[in-house]
């Protein structure tokens, strides 16, 4: 026969359930279990890394292997690729490069010119006069 | 020792420690863990496992709430997650179908100290609507205390509560029983 239940029948029901206690456990044996697992996955030969202990390992090992080897490959395309374009600019036009060389140092034109004629000048002049000197005396 | 104490001296490593939260709190972990899985053994086996948890994850453990609110979220996780796979498995047939488990419930229930009939419509609730009415009718949690442990609101632990009472009541009802059975 269907009987309505009330809700607070049901809690009560929750509730006599609540004062019984499950059956006692061998918590000691459970600890035993837990200790033992923790101890031998402390043991040295546990800490080896095996990649290849589980499949995934073996993904994520190629994975970064792939990875490694294509930065490697990239790396070597892009320093080829300056290499041939700065070997291309200073074929072209070699003057480019000079001038845009940071070490050089413009300077004006007038500054530039060589000094050895004014020094010339004046030594011609010394030499006279000293030559005129002798003469004297 | 105290708590915080045994819980420093875990995040260290110690074993020590950790035998210290073990005793401390061995029996509710057990008794939820029991009382949501419905077998002595899985909660056996669940203890196990979830105190091994404890002693890897304890340096997660920021201490914003307190150790046994994070105790209990884990003992529910691993319990919604073994129940979840367990569906899986019935699922793809690698299981039992829970029909024929359904004999063994009557058994589970005496083990449990659960009254028979309201053990088999329990199995029946939605094992987050379950989690939430254990956790409050047989633990005597509080609310707050159930959020924080199955990451829920506190409006969405009670109103998982209240329909797992009013699931309750309908799949009772269903099955024609008086309250004499209950």
């Amino acid at each position: 026969m269907k009987r309505n239940f009330k809700i607070q029948e049901i809690e009560r029901a929750l509730a006599r359930m609540k004062k019984e206690t499950p059956e006692p456990v061998v918590f000691d044996r459970v600890w035993y279990k837990l200790e033992d697992r923790i101890q031998s996955r402390t043991r040295p030969q546990h800490i080896v890394w095996k990649p290849w202990g589980h499949p995934v390992r073996w993904v994520a090992l190629a994975a970064c292997l792939c990875v490694a080897v294509t930065g490697v490959l990239v790396q070597q395309q892009a320093n080829e690729n300056n290499e041939v374009a700065s070997y291309l600019v200073n074929v072209s036009n070699p003057m480019a490069t000079i001038s845009h060389d940071q070490n050089i140092v413009k300077v004006s034109a007038l500054l530039s010119d060589s000094p050895s004629s004014v020094p010339e000048m004046s030594d011609e002049v010394h030499i006279d006069s000293l030559a005129t000197d002798e003469i004297f005396l | 020792m105290t708590e915080l104490e045994a819980i420093d001296r875990c995040r260290k490593g110690d074993i020590a420690g950790l035998h210290v939260l073990y005793e401390m709190h061995r029996t509710k972990v057990y008794n939820l863990s029991w009382r949501m899985l419905g077998s002595p053994q899985d909660a056996e086996d669940a203890l196990q496992e979830i105190f091994l948890k404890v002693f890897d994850r304890i340096k997660n453990y920021r201490g914003d709430s307190a150790f046994s609110t994070w105790l209990y979220r884990m003992t529910t996780n691993h319990c919604l997650d073994l129940l979840r796979r367990r569906k899986i498995l019935t699922f793809l047939g690698f299981e039992n179908a829970p029909e024929a488990e359904d004999k063994k419930d009557s058994e589970k229930a005496i083990n449990l100290g659960l009254s028979p009939v309201v053990a088999q419509a329990l199995e029946k609730l939605p094992a987050k609507q379950k989690a939430c009415l254990l956790m409050r009718e047989m633990e005597e949690m509080s609310y707050e205390d159930i959020a924080a442990a199955l990451q829920l609101s506190l409006g969405s632990v009670k109103s998982n509560i209240h329909r797992a009472k009013a699931l309750l009541k309908e799949i009772l009802e269903k099955e024609g029983l008086s309250q004499e059975d209950v």
